[in-house]
C-alpha cells in the first residue's frame, strides 16, 4: 500500500525547483538578477550574441568556432556544478541517486528558465552509448550569422561539458542539425571523442542526421 | 501578473473606478472563505490524499508503484499550487506548475495515471468542502484535469 505520509516529506514532494517565476529574482534598484539560491545571473541581449559571433569572426577567423566551443565548455562545466549543487540541495540526495525522471525534468525546466529555449533527450541511442539531445528556440541559433553548417557552437560546448560532468568521462558533442538551416530542431550527439571522430566531416557535407547516427551505432 | 497588481500600478495617477472598487470589494469579502478553504486543505492534506492513493492502486492494479507515486507527487504539487492560487485569486500563478505537469506527461507517458489522480483529488475535494467553497476552488483545479484529459 502506498503511504501518502511518506510522500509528503519535503524532500520527496520537492516540486519544481527551476520554476521560472520562483527561480529568477530581480532587484530593479540594484540592477541585479539572481537565482533562488542567491547566485548572480546575467541577462545577455541579442545584440551581444550577434556581436560575439561577428567580433570573433573578425579577430580569429576560422578559429571563432573553436573559441565558442571552448567558452561553452567552461560555461557547461560551471553550469553542471551549479545544477548539481542546487538540485542536490533541493532533493537532499546526490545527483546520481536522483530518479532519471526528476533529473530530466529538472534539466528541461532549468534550460527554459535560463532562456536557452527547450531541451529534450531521445533515448533511442542510449543503449549504444550515445546521447541524442534536441533543443528548440536556441538564442545562439537565432542570432548566429547564416552559414552552410550548424552554428550552435556554444550549446555544443555546454552539452559536452555537462555530460562529461554527469558521466565522469571526457565526452565530445557535435551538432547534427540546426534551426538556422531550416531544421525542425537542433540535434546534438554526445559520446566519446574517438567515436564521434567521423561526424564532423559528414555534418559539413550536410549528410542526413539519421544516416550519421545509424553509422555511429553500427561502428 | 496578479490581477490586483493592475490596480496599484497607477495608484499615483488616479483613483479606482466604481467597477474596480466593486471587484476589489468582492475579493475582500471572499477572503474569509478563501482562508477557510486553504486552512482546511492544509490541515486535511493527508486525509484527503490517502484515499486518492488507495483509489489509484485499486484502479491501476497492473501499474508500477513508482508510476503511481510519480502521479501522486504531481498531485501534491497541484493541490498546493491550486490552493495558493485560489487564496490569492491568481490563475496565472498556475502556469509554472501546468508546464511542469505537461512536461512530466510527455516524458513519462503518464496521462492516464495523472488523469485518474486529478479526478480522484477533485472527488475528494467535492466530498469534503462545502459546496460554495468547492465552487470557489474549482477554477484552479480544472486546468490540470483538462491538461491530462486532453492529452490522453
Amino acid at each position: 500500500m502506498i503511504s501518502v505520509a511518506d510522500l509528503l516529506t519535503p524532500k520527496v514532494a520537492a516540486g519544481n525547483y527551476f520554476a521560472t517565476n520562483t527561480y529568477v529574482r530581480s532587484d530593479a534598484e540594484l540592477g541585479l538578477l539572481e537565482n533562488r539560491s542567491g547566485s548572480r545571473l546575467i541577462a545577455i541581449p541579442d545584440t551581444l550574441i550577434k556581436a560575439l559571433y561577428a567580433g570573433l569572426e573578425q579577430e580569429t577567423g576560422l578559429a571563432a568556432r573553436l573559441v565558442l566551443i571552448n567558452c561553452g565548455r567552461w560555461w557547461g562545466k560551471n553550469f553542471y556544478q551549479r545544477f548539481s549543487e542546487e538540485l542536490t540541495g533541493h532533493y537532499g540526495v546526490p545527483l546520481a541517486s536522483l530518479p532519471m525522471v526528476d533529473f530530466l525534468q529538472s534539466l528541461q525546466q532549468c534550460w527554459v528558465s535560463h532562456g536557452w529555449g527547450q531541451i529534450d533527450f531521445d533515448p533511442s541511442y542510449a543503449e549504444r552509448g550515445l546521447f541524442l539531445v534536441k533543443t528548440w528556440n536556441s538564442p545562439f541559433a537565432a542570432q548566429a550569422p547564416q552559414m552552410d553548417r550548424p552554428v550552435c557552437f556554444m550549446d555544443a560546448g555546454i552539452l559536452s561539458a555537462f555530460f562529461s560532468g554527469l558521466t565522469g568521462k571526457s565526452l565530445d558533442c557535435l551538432q547534427l542539425t540546426c534551426e538556422s538551416l531550416g531544421a525542425d530542431c537542433n540535434r546534438f550527439v554526445v559520446g566519446l571523442e574517438e567515436r564521434l571522430e567521423p561526424v564532423e566531416a559528414r555534418v559539413e557535407a550536410q549528410e542526413d542526421w539519421e544516416a550519421i547516427m545509424q553509422s555511429l551505432v553500427e561502428r | 501578473m496578479h490581477p490586483l497588481s493592475d490596480f496599484f500600478r497607477e495608484s499615483d495617477k488616479r483613483y479606482l473606478a466604481q467597477a474596480e472598487l466593486k471587484l476589489l470589494g468582492r475579493y475582500t469579502l471572499s477572503l474569509p472563505h478563501r482562508l477557510a478553504i486553504y486552512r482546511q486543505i492544509r490541515d486535511q492534506e493527508l486525509v484527503l490524499l490517502q484515499p486518492v492513493a488507495d483509489g489509484m492502486e485499486t484502479a491501476l492494479a497492473g501499474a508500477s508503484v513508482t508510476a503511481i507515486e510519480q502521479s501522486l507527487k504531481l498531485g501534491i504539487a497541484v493541490l498546493r499550487t491550486s490552493a495558493m492560487a485560489m487564496l490569492t485569486n491568481d490563475i496565472s500563478s498556475l502556469d509554472d506548475t501546468l508546464r511542469w505537469v505537461r512536461q512530466s506527461q510527455e516524458n513519462n507517458d503518464s496521462q492516464k495515471t495523472n488523469e485518474l489522480c486529478f479526478k480522484l483529488i477533485r472527488q475528494q475535494l467535492e466530498q469534503r468542502l462545502e459546496a460554495a467553497h468547492f465552487k470557489l476552488l474549482l477554477p484552479f483545479i480544472e486546468p490540470f484535469q483538462e491538461l491530462s484529459a486532453n492529452a490522453a
